[in-house]
């Protein structure tokens, strides 16, 4: 898995570094910050950079070892030298850089617009930082992509996923394509309600994903874990069994009735992420129920399981109508999560 | 204050202990036949796949010994046998006439290609023993709907239903189009044609209908199969002979 991302960030970097002119300004960027990581486990590839220093000189960064710091070092060492240049541009790709993007443009369906585009992102900082909105969420920019890292409360990796240490802090690195709340929260929404002590009930946690994030997130509070499937209850009990304040409700949804003695009516959030067709009114009825006053609900709605023969954009109209004219709800926010999910869509409603 | 949310710690860690000890209870209760049934049929489903890219590569790396064995025995599992179960000599004199084309092989080597061989021929009986219990499984969970169907597409439509319960209270409709999905999805999105069947489309009734008939006898043989799931959940007598002699009276 290691291998993924750094060949990914590799392939990355000729494009952002090699195709512009003013290659000299490299050295002045402070993306020598994420060399300041050890990843977790990790060997020979990326090793640490001594002290922790957040920006160091722009010699060599490592030791050897990374294929990726080898190029990139060998091409501070003959900056200009126009063979290395050559040599990373592969002579003759700057037609095929241009060409993915001409499509881009034309009819949206290539593999680059995957990731969102500069101006549907938020304004993140080079480097890592903590999204203030947000308990234990921080981004880290390095050039075009942006990723989430959630601190972790514990320490582990729960799906393989990557995790950085930075002094007594590891960070974990969560997939927007995998979580529509990380994808809402790249695609920049405004507020999710979560805070570190907040009583969370989550409706629809399927294999966990997105809730051992969240169990890190709101690491003093306590999350009610519900599905209705048994194969996937069985990864979410091992998990609850890690995380010490996640509890496993196996019921269904739409019968909030029969697990309303298991949770306290006083929740703060309630996030729901199930497909099915009557999902708004799920929502709203486990909204009424457990939600108390000023709470924060938000709903990862899908087009394609409500209806899909419908243009999902009327759906998302539709709902947003329904939950504006429901008396008890405001609507704080809305988002759609399209690129990195399609024909989804984040609705967050606080009760009035 | 913090004293205060500690209790509450507490009491929120008694509750999660009990959520997880009941969740647990409820997850080994949710354990049935349906779902035991289907894993042997997805089993059975991967095993074919495996097998034959197995028996594939086994052909290929034989051939090098004695590739005329190749061209005369088509089926895989015959084929797997055959060398699993003879020397290199024995075959040549069956199969070969007149100069050989193959090379004879290192001991070592020969080793190697004759266990696979054998793996593979193991796997094919694997998969038999698989067909028997998931035969037997079926007869005892769904009579009328096996008699009528058969063992694989009672099991396929067990699956895409995903127990005898949900099966029993799909619309014939719904049966009759039991994976044809993609096609029916494609259908409402984009007003493509409808499909006409699903997994009964390997059913003889629909198999031997005249083309023009195709869709009616895939209808009438999905109205059977409701009455039979029907007849086979909420326990009722065997009727499905006679479903089955009715509609083949229909389509000759």
């Amino acid at each position: 898995m290691s291998e993924r991302t750094f060949t990914k960030r590799s392939s990355d970097k000729p494009r952002r570094n090699f195709s512009r002119s003013n290659s000299s300004s490299r050295s002045s960027e402070p993306k020598g910050d994420f060399s300041s990581y050890q990843k977790e486990g990790g060997s020979s590839r990326g090793k640490p950079s001594r002290g922790g220093s957040s920006r160091r000189p722009s010699g060599p960064r490592r030791e050897g070892g990374s294929k990726f710091s080898d190029k990139r070092t060998g091409g501070f060492k003959r900056e200009g030298a126009p063979r290395r240049e050559g040599s990373f541009t592969r002579s003759g790709t700057s037609k095929r850089d241009s060409s993915p993007r001409k499509d881009f443009k034309r009819d949206g369906a290539t593999r680059r617009d995957r990731t969102p585009s500069e101006s549907q992102m938020p304004s993140f900082e080079q480097g890592i930082n903590q999204i203030q909105k947000f308990p234990r969420v921080f981004s880290d920019k390095k050039g075009k992509t942006t990723k989430i890292l959630i601190e972790s409360a514990d320490g582990k990796s729960y799906f393989e996923e990557l995790t950085f240490r930075r002094g007594e802090k590891v960070f974990r690195e969560a997939n927007p394509e995998r979580s529509k709340l990380f994808a809402a929260i790249i695609l920049g929404i405004s507020q999710i309600g979560f805070k570190q002590d907040s009583k969370v009930l989550y409706l629809g946690a399927s294999h966990g994903y997105t809730i051992s994030f969240l169990a890190d997130m709101v690491c003093d509070g306590e999350i009610y874990a519900l599905d209705f499937a048994p194969r996937v209850m069985r990864d979410l009990v091992f998990l609850c069994e890690d995380k010490t304040n996640m509890a496993p409700i196996m019921a269904d949804a739409n019968k909030p009735q029969e697990y309303s003695e298991f949770v306290p009516k006083d929740i703060d959030v309630i996030f729901m992420d199930i497909s099915q067709r009557n999902q708004t009114e799920i929502f709203l009825k486990n909204c009424d129920m457990f939600l108390k006053k000023d709470g924060f609900g938000l709903l990862a709605l899908k087009a394609r399981s409500v209806d899909v023969t419908k243009n999902p954009k009327d759906i998302f109209r539709v709902v947003r109508d329904e939950l504006e004219n429901n008396p008890a709800y405001s609507i704080v926010d809305y988002k759609e999560l399209s690129p990195l999910e399609m024909d989804h869509a984040m609705f967050v409603v606080k009760k009035k | 204050m913090k004293h205060l949310s500690q209790e509450f710690m507490t009491d929120f860690q008694e509750q999660r202990i009990n959520l997880i000890q009941m969740t647990k209870v409820r997850i080994a209760a949710a354990v049935n036949h349906d779902i035991l049934i289907i894993q042997a049929l997805n089993t059975v489903d991967d095993l074919t796949t495996q097998l034959n890219s197995l028996s594939k590569r086994l052909r290929d790396w034989y051939s090098y010994s004695v590739p005329e064995v190749d061209r005369a025995i088509d089926d895989h599992e015959a084929y797997c046998q055959m060398v699993a179960g003879k020397t290199r000599v024995e075959l040549v004199d069956e199969f070969v006439k007149g100069q050989e084309m193959g090379a004879a092989l290192d001991e070592a080597d020969y080793i190697a290609v004759q266990s696979l061989a054998r793996q593979v021929t193991e796997i094919y009986q694997f998969k038999q023993s698989l067909l028997h219990y998931l035969e037997a499984r079926l007869k005892k969970l769904l009579p009328n709907m096996t008699a009528l169907a058969g063992t694989t597409i009672a099991a396929r439509l067990l699956a895409g239903a995903g127990s005898a319960k949900k099966l029993a209270l799909l619309p014939a409709s719904t049966i009759q189009l039991l994976g044809a999905e993609k096609a029916l999805f494609r259908h409402l999105r984009s007003g493509a044609k409808s499909p006409k069947h699903g997994h009964i489309f390997n059913h003889p009734v629909v198999q031997k209908a005249k083309r023009e008939d195709k869709g009616k006898a895939a209808r009438m043989l999905a109205d059977k199969l409701a009455l039979c799931a029907r007849l086979d959940y909420f326990g009722g007598e065997f009727k499905a002979d006679e479903y089955r002699k009715s509609l083949e009276a229909r389509f000759q």
